[in-house]
């Protein structure tokens, strides 16, 4: 293989390495179950491969990213084979110790997970979200508040049931 | 719901190594395939297939719109002289000149000896009504 293209190998799996979980993530909101988004997050990294984009810095990249990644699980949401099939099992319920908060986190409308994960996990102000997701600010801040009702309602009634 | 909650529930989230491993490979596996892969090449086979056999039906049809197909009429081929003519496997007597041409439903242009003829359709189901050569003539079926 070509020096230059072994290069680019070595560098692309640099960048694999320090966003996979940040992918992963986002795409288990979306999907709830581990093999699609193992297949999503595939497909967020080969286009990221094959398309190349060029980036200003390495938090353009991590945003392309975040952006990426949602878009192709909302597209693939829409398709008409996965309205289709519901999202009965999900993967959480096997895992050794069962979390509330995350059951709750992923029964959250679409819309309000992307910008609820970019501000809470992620770190970004509300003016950097709506940059990165070409979202008016407002929009942002009733997302957020809207997001965070939602939550508090959920587990609430979860606490009240117990 | 604060911070740390979010991010406690968040956090564990994660693939396994083995997993992150094998994704790797998967999209590096992926990425290697050239353009002109297994996959790409029968994708490739399949739509040029499509274009030859959508080609193939659009001229066709051209074929048979224009009257060219030579079964569409004939086996005779002076119709001054014989009277009569088959259309479209049906054999047909001419009775008489048509002089009212109103409410002629056309039906079919058809070319024989590098002659032109227009065929409407009669007020009869059994007759049809053919110009040829700014003459009108009208056709009926032959029992046999």
């Amino acid at each position: 293989m070509h020096a230059s293209l072994v290069q680019r190998e070595e560098e692309f799996i640099k960048i694999y390495q320090k966003y996979v979980d940040m992918v992963y993530r986002i795409c288990f909101l979306y999907f709830k179950n581990h093999s699609d988004t193992e297949d999503i997050v595939q497909n967020v990294f080969v286009k990221l491969f094959t398309s190349e984009p060029i980036f200003k810095d390495e938090n353009h990249r991590k945003a392309w990213l975040i952006v990426t990644a949602s878009n192709m699980c909302k597209n693939n949401l829409k398709h008409w084979w996965k309205q289709k099939v519901m999202f009965k099992e999900l993967d959480i319920a096997t895992w050794e110790k069962k979390d509330e908060t995350l059951e709750t986190l992923l029964h959250l409308p679409q819309k309000y997970k992307t910008v609820l994960y970019c501000y809470y996990y992620e770190g970004y102000h509300t003016n950097e979200i709506a940059t990165i997701l070409h979202m008016n600010e407002a929009t942002v801040r009733s997302y957020l508040h809207r997001g965070r009702s939602y939550l508090r309602e959920l587990l609430e009634g979860e606490k009240n049931e117990e | 719901m604060k911070n740390k909650t979010f991010i406690q529930a968040l956090n564990k989230v994660e693939p396994s190594k083995n997993k992150k491993d094998k994704m790797l490979e998967n999209i590096l596996s992926r990425k290697r395939k050239t353009k002109f892969s297994i996959n790409y090449v029968w994708k490739l086979g399949m739509v040029s297939l499509c274009f030859v056999f959508c080609f193939l039906i659009v001229n066709g049809f051209e074929k048979e719109d224009m009257g060219i197909n030579p079964t569409s009429i004939g086996p005779r081929t002076a119709m001054e002289e014989t009277n009569d003519l088959c259309y479209q496997n049906i054999c047909y007597e001419k009775v008489k000149g048509v002089k009212n041409k109103e409410g002629m439903k056309y039906l079919d242009t058809v070319y024989d000896n590098n002659k032109k003829f227009i065929i409407y359709q009669g007020e009869q189901k059994d007759t049809i009504i053919v110009k040829c050569e700014n003459s009108y003539f009208l056709y009926q079926k032959i029992e046999r």
